[in-house]
């Protein structure tokens, strides 16, 4: 495990408020029939280096797009990637398809709500693992097998010299979702990229995981951006939150801000519809209305047609993003509000 | 004191599994292996667990959707069981179930006024096509739904809507219990708020009976008078819900509560983190199924499986450490 001890300690002399990952005015859009429908609208944010940051919002709200244009996933023929997205003040977005893969797997892994999306069924466990560190690091066969076998052993994995004959259907759901952390984290990546990572599994089983991420966080400090719409695994690992609605970030601020005084009324909303195992509520008191489809509001505020403070302004133009004491919030509500 | 509308006393229900170790013996899959409890009218039963506990098989066990392989099933004192065709069509007007996803069970080809139009003809109910209309109408009404909703196919609906569907062609008939399997499962947060609220409501206006199966413990605790844990096929623990979360009893429970992530960051609890995965139902553990998980497992609990203790009136626990037979702890 030498060259991620390198890296670690590499990592303590850097400056730790810098900027690892920066994200400008990042528009997705996406051909459908004659039309292009906007996924993401303009998105902005900063990732600083050690922190967890949850992307969160309900389906089709434009998370997965969002990270998969990070990733440079987003097939050229499908969609139309626009803006500004910096690794350590390298752009991301432009770069050629080769270039790309050299910093996928080191730079900025990815892990999945469905690991066999990452995992080939034909290929061995070990195999599996053993490429992505040959592709970025030339040791020698030997040594990627001992490194695979750390690395099953770092993510809880029992019995690894076995398993790295199986293959993927061999294991339970839960041991999947780990040989996919093991596989992002075989390099060491400074950015982790976390898609709903704890969805499909049993609650015993996503207990196991977000332990198992908090304890990878502690040890190697990577950053990790946690895409989720499960509010109870935001408040459990996140540091800083970013509320996404209709491919808007529409709320920005650290965990505690958000949950004790959310600014937006889709965030309160949200806080407000779900049942919460530490306090009865006899009643939910949830937004109102269906999430509408992409392209289907034009004007104004998308959220306006489920929203309780709608005010005239809201159906004309759509709100910037107000700078308040502890957090950013999309509101109109919030306009007089502004500090600095 | 309530009506017992449900007794479900010992219910078993076994799949056969192919290709058992011994081509001679049939081996058995024991996906519901003793179910008890009691459901009085007007109340919820909430069934939680994890996947493949066996909630799906007790729930259409219970409506005889899958036939039960052993044990008692009466509704308002009718053996169910042995019901033949004609008093089980009778049944089903009298109890009804809700899916996780309404769409596999609704005819994508048919309006969804002919769909809920068509549960009122097969059971008889209203004069004719014109009397039904206008008694769909009402559901619509009922279910939050539009009623240009009449003219329209499942697939123009989002995910809450066809639940509302699905959740209106069941109270169509007038039941008495509703069987609702995982119903707000696949929907976002906002939404499954609305159909909860929605549950609830018909509840208080119709006086319906629930049996609400979710793997969402803090869904299942905010709907539910009682509670059953069920882990590998059995309940672990079966209590109404404020003794329930005052007094959570068997490890499993504890686990499971301990597990559920909570939406306040403020509030760090103290996770009992579980080894390991729940294991292949075909091949389940020796005597007490969650013992090789157990932190608080014993030597008896490897080779006898627990009788279900009752600690207080109406908790009853399936554990070793209730049971002063075993327990030398107590
Ligand atoms: N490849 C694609 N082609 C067309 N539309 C897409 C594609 N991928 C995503 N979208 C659309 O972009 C929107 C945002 O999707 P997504 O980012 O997956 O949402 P989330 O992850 O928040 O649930 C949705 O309306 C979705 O239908
Ligand atoms: N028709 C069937 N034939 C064979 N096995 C089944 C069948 N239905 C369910 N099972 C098995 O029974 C067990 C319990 O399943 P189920 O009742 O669906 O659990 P849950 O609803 O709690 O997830 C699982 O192991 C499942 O694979
Ligand atoms: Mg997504
Ligand atoms: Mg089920």
């Amino acid at each position: 495990m030498a060259s991620l001890q390198e890296k670690t300690i590499g990592k303590q002399d850097s400056d730790v408020s810098e900027n690892l990952l920066s994200v400008k005015g990042l528009n997705v859009k996406f051909k459908s029939d004659n039309t292009k429908v906007t996924a993401v609208n303009n998105v902005s944010f900063q990732l600083k280096e050690g922190e967890t940051v949850a992307l969160v919002g309900e389906s089709g709200s434009g998370k997965s797009v969002t990270s998969l244009s990070i990733m440079g996933l987003i097939p050229k023929h499908a969609g139309f990637v626009d803006g500004s997205i910096q690794l350590l003040g390298q752009q991301l977005n432009g770069l050629p398809a080769k270039q790309m893969r050299t910093i996928r797997g080191r730079e900025i892994s990815m892990i999945f709500q469905e690991p066999m999306t990452s995992l080939n069924p034909v290929h061995k466990i070990g195999d599996q693992i053993g490429k992505v560190i040959r592709l970025h690091e030339n040791i020698k066969k030997e040594e990627i097998t001992k490194r695979t076998i750390e690395m099953l052993v770092k993510v809880g994995i029992p019995r690894p010299d076995k398993i790295i004959k199986e293959y993927p259907h061999q294991l339970s759901g839960g041991m999947r979702q780990r040989v996919m952390i093991a596989m992002a984290m075989a390099c060491n990546p400074k950015l982790l990229i976390a898609d709903e990572p704890t969805t499909a599994l049993d609650v015993t089983i996503q207990a196991q995981i977000l332990d198992l991420m908090n304890d990878l966080k502690k040890q190697y400090s990577t950053t990790i951006l946690l895409i989720t719409h499960d509010l109870g695994v935001v408040a459990e690992i996140a540091d800083r939150v970013m509320v996404m609605y209709y491919g808007q970030i529409v709320e920005e601020a650290d965990v505690y801000t958000l949950f004790k005084s959310p600014k937006h009324p889709y965030t309160a909303g949200l806080i407000n519809s779900i049942p919460n195992l530490e306090e009865m509520k006899s009643r939910l008191d949830p937004i109102t209305g269906n999430v509408p489809n992409m392209g289907e509001i034009t004007v104004g505020c998308p959220f306006r047609t489920r929203c309780n403070h709608a005010k005239d302004i809201c159906s004309v133009k759509n709100p910037p993003l107000f700078k308040l004491e502890n957090q950013t919030v999309r509101c109109w509500l919030h306009e007089n509000k502004e500090v600095g | 004191m309530k009506n017992a509308l449900l007794e479900v006393a010992d219910l078993k229900t076994y799949f056969p599994v192919k290709g058992g170790l011994l081509k001679n013996t049939k081996e058995y899959l024991k996906a519901v292996d003793g179910i008890s409890f009691t459901l009085e009218e007007g109340d919820t039963l909430g069934l939680v667990g994890e996947s493949g506990c066996g909630k799906s098989t007790t729930g259409r066990s219970i409506l005889r959707l899958i036939e039960p392989t052993e044990g008692s099933v009466k509704y308002r004192g009718a053996e169910v069981t042995s019901m033949g065709k004609k008093e089980l069509r009778k049944l089903r007007k009298e109890m009804q179930i809700v899916f996780q996803d309404p769409y596999a069970s609704l005819n994508p080809r048919k309006q969804v006024g002919s769909i809920i139009e068509e549960a009122l003809s097969t059971h008889g109910i209203g004069r004719d096509s014109n009397e039904r209309k206008g008694m769909v109408l009402d559901l619509l009404e009922k279910v939050g739904l539009n009623a240009t909703a009449y003219e329209r196919y499942p697939h123009e609906f989002s995910g809450g809507q066809r639940q509302r569907i699905g959740i209106a062609r069941a109270i169509a008939v007038n039941p008495s219990l509703i069987i609702a399997d995982e119903p707000v499962s696949a929907l976002d947060v906002s939404i499954q708020a609305q159909i909860l609220n929605l549950f609830q409501d018909l509840q208080d206006s119709m006086g319906l009976t629930y049996i609400f199966i979710a793997h969402d413990l803090s869904v299942v605790k905010h709907i539910s008078d009682k509670i059953g844990v069920m882990y590998l096929g059995r309940m672990v623990e079966l209590a109404s819900k404020d003794d329930l979360f005052a007094r959570p009893s068997h490890p499993y429970t504890q686990a499971l509560m301990s597990a559920v992530p909570v939406p306040d960051p403020t509030i760090k609890k103290e996770r009992i983190i579980l080894t390991g995965d729940v294991p292949n139902p075909s091949n389940p553990p020796t005597g007490c199924t969650f013992h090789p998980r157990c932190r608080s497992c014993m030597e008896i609990c490897a080779e006898i499986a627990p009788k279900p203790v009752e600690i207080s009136p109406g908790h009853v626990v399936s554990c070793h450490l209730y049971d002063p037979e075993y327990n030398c702890a107590t």
